[in-house]
């Protein structure tokens, strides 16, 4: 139900034209609305003779605006709404109901009604009874297609809203019925209990022009409710897209667990590739006819280192599957940035690295998980200053951050020695390390917290004089 | 006996090197460490009785490193030692080439045995 500032009621009661019949028109709510009606209206006061050819025009005018209303409204309801608002306005009935033929029933589409000075309007599909309309007139107009028009008609007028008249009432009634090459699409009543001969032929005429008008919208907005029927199974079809998407992304999560525990396999099977065969070696070197000791000593140092080196990737697996579900927050990555640049400041000093930020995105929110965007940034400082350590000069370290086409952007650019292809193509893949002490596990997880934040890492530029490694985050609201 | 057999151990990873090649020292053969398969083409190729190699390795992997010994010198008998032999575990012969298999971690017993075949197949004393 929808309501909106009525356009007759209120200003019937003004007098502000002395024509009887504009002001039980309603048309007078079209006065200072619009220019061209306001200039009309004021013809109209000033000299009583030219009425009807201002009514000509205003009936011309009313024609066009609904037309022009009719074209623009799309959504099937509020071109109900605004058809049956119009009628009533012009027409001044008190009040109107739009039926539609659904294979040959009618059926109620929307009903309005003058509440307190303000037209109510129902919209729906019921089916019709006595108290919206007057069953024995619909039931005749749609069996002869024909008008009819009752202008003292006392019939049985039950309570419409707040208008309780008692059982009977004498008024004005209309039906129209509305036809679209000749097949009769519909009917618009319309009343006014209070008012007799409120329908005049005129009004008939121009509600006539407007009842074919309609007729036409209305099949428009049907074969539009059709589209966005169709829309809405598009949407459904998209929806189920996103679904197998996510259903995909599932699956490639899965394969990436499957590489992952390939890593794990092979990163696992060369300590114990070690350890076994440094066995196999320590047993050929004591079972010679001069066992030697020092052999068997340097095996055995080989599998203790194999041993750890196992343990170790046992460790990392653990930190990994004890990962704390993130926790999102909005937050400032320029906030951040600096919290972990002031955390690595010792280091970047030790090291004797310039430091140069640029942060230029506290414009802009993240969404994200703090302590993991923390990780993130650090470990990218990290590899940055490690990858400076063997550069004798330029040692410099550019973190700059900014906003572009709704990603927030973060890069970290170092003057190391650039890394080659090679490594280039496997530098996330886990447990790929060229760290003597690395696990391999940093940038791998790095990306996998970026691509978790809706985001991405990657490495953007690599040469002889330096990389830098990107990632961005999708930008929240602006500040 | 002229001289004792050379192996050359392809593995980027020090400690599986180690162990191989203290394992093939101790069986009387001569060895030759590289840590990937650059290094190791970079080398005499065909001066080599027999190649064991890791297949997943930094750079150049184990199987392009095939590709080049197939052409380069087809007669040296490879021992490829895998995490995945995929069920390729019995002898494939590319061309006139040797080239097994092997699971990784391999007992050594096997390792030794498939070792003193392919040596004794090109016909160099053991």
């Amino acid at each position: 139900m929808t309501t909106e500032r009525a356009r007759s009621a209120d200003n019937v009661s003004q007098p502000l034209a002395p024509d009887e019949r504009l002001r039980d028109s309603g048309l007078l709510a079209l006065v200072g609305e619009e220019g061209d009606l306001a200039r009309f209206s004021t013809t109209d006061k000033n000299d009583a003779a030219p009425v009807f050819g201002g009514q000509d025009d205003l009936d011309m005018l009313v024609v066009t605006r609904t037309a022009r209303t009719l074209s623009e409204e799309t959504v099937f309801e509020r071109l109900l709404e605004t058809l049956i608002k119009d009628v009533l306005a012009y027409a001044g009935a008190r009040y109107g109901a739009l039926l539609l033929m659904y294979d040959g029933l009618s059926r109620v589409a929307a009903a309005g009604r003058v509440v307190d000075g303000e037209v109510v309007v129902e919209t729906g599909a019921t089916k019709p009874v006595d108290d919206q309309v007057p069953l024995s007139i619909l039931q005749t107009v749609v069996r002869t297609c024909k008008l009819v028009v009752l202008g003292n008609a006392e019939f049985q007028a039950p309570s419409r809203g707040g208008e309780s008249l008692g059982h009977y009432s004498v008024g004005s009634a209309l039906c129209i019925p509305l036809l679209k090459q000749g097949t009769l699409i519909g009917v618009l009543y319309l009343e006014n209990s209070f008012v007799k001969d409120v329908f005049s032929s005129r009004k008939v005429a121009t509600l006539e022009v407007l009842a074919s008008q309609a007729a036409n919208a209305l099949e428009t907005a049907r074969l539009d409710a059709a589209l966005v029927a169709e829309n809405r199974r598009r949407r459904d079809t998209e929806d189920a897209l996103r679904a197998a998407r996510a259903g995909l992304a599932r699956a490639s999560r899965l394969t990436l667990m499957g590489e992952f525990a390939a890593s794990i396999a092979h990163e696992i099977n060369q300590p114990l590739s070690g350890i076994v065969s440094s066995v196999g070696a320590s047993l050929r070197w004591l079972q010679a006819d001069q066992p030697n000791i020092e052999e068997v000593r340097a095996s055995l140092e080989n599998i203790r280192n194999a041993g750890q080196r196992a343990a170790e990737i046992v460790r990392a697996l653990r930190a990994l599957a004890k990962q704390e579900p993130a926790v999102l927050g909005s937050l400032d990555i320029d906030d951040l940035i600096r919290e972990v640049l002031a955390l690595a400041s010792a280091e970047i000093g030790k090291r004797r690295v310039r430091l140069i930020a640029r942060l230029d995105a506290a414009s802009t929110r993240v969404f994200a998980d703090r302590t993991q965007l923390q990780q993130v940034v650090l470990n990218l400082v990290t590899n940055a200053l490690d990858a400076i350590d063997n550069i004798e000069s330029p040692r410099e370290l550019v973190v700059t951050s900014g906003v572009r086409d709704r990603s927030v952007i973060v890069s970290v650019r170092d003057t190391g020695g650039g890394v080659p292809e090679p490594i280039l193509r496997r530098i996330f893949d886990p447990f790929f390390t060229t760290k003597d002490n690395g696990m391999g596990m940093g940038l791998s997880i790095c990306r996998s917290v970026m691509e978790a934040h809706g985001g991405t890492l990657e490495v953007v530029a690599t040469s002889e004089v330096g990389s830098t490694f990107m990632f961005t985050l999708p930008a929240g609201p602006a500040l | 006996m002229t001289s004792k057999p050379v192996i050359a151990i392809v593995d980027d990873d020090q400690l599986v090197r180690a162990g191989t090649g203290s394992l093939m020292r101790s069986l009387g053969y001569g060895i030759q460490v590289f840590s990937s398969a650059e290094d190791f083409l970079r080398s005499d190729v065909q001066s080599f009785d027999c190649l064991i190699s890791d297949v997943q390795m930094l750079g150049m992997s184990g199987l392009e490193l095939q590709k080049i010994i197939e052409s380069t010198a087809p007669r040296l008998p490879v021992i490829f030692l895998t995490a995945f032999p995929n069920g390729r575990t019995e002898g494939i012969f590319p061309s006139e080439g040797i080239c097994y298999y092997l699971e990784k971690p391999c007992p050594p017993d096997e390792l030794c045995a498939c070792v003193a075949k392919v040596i004794g197949g090109t016909g160099s004393a053991a």
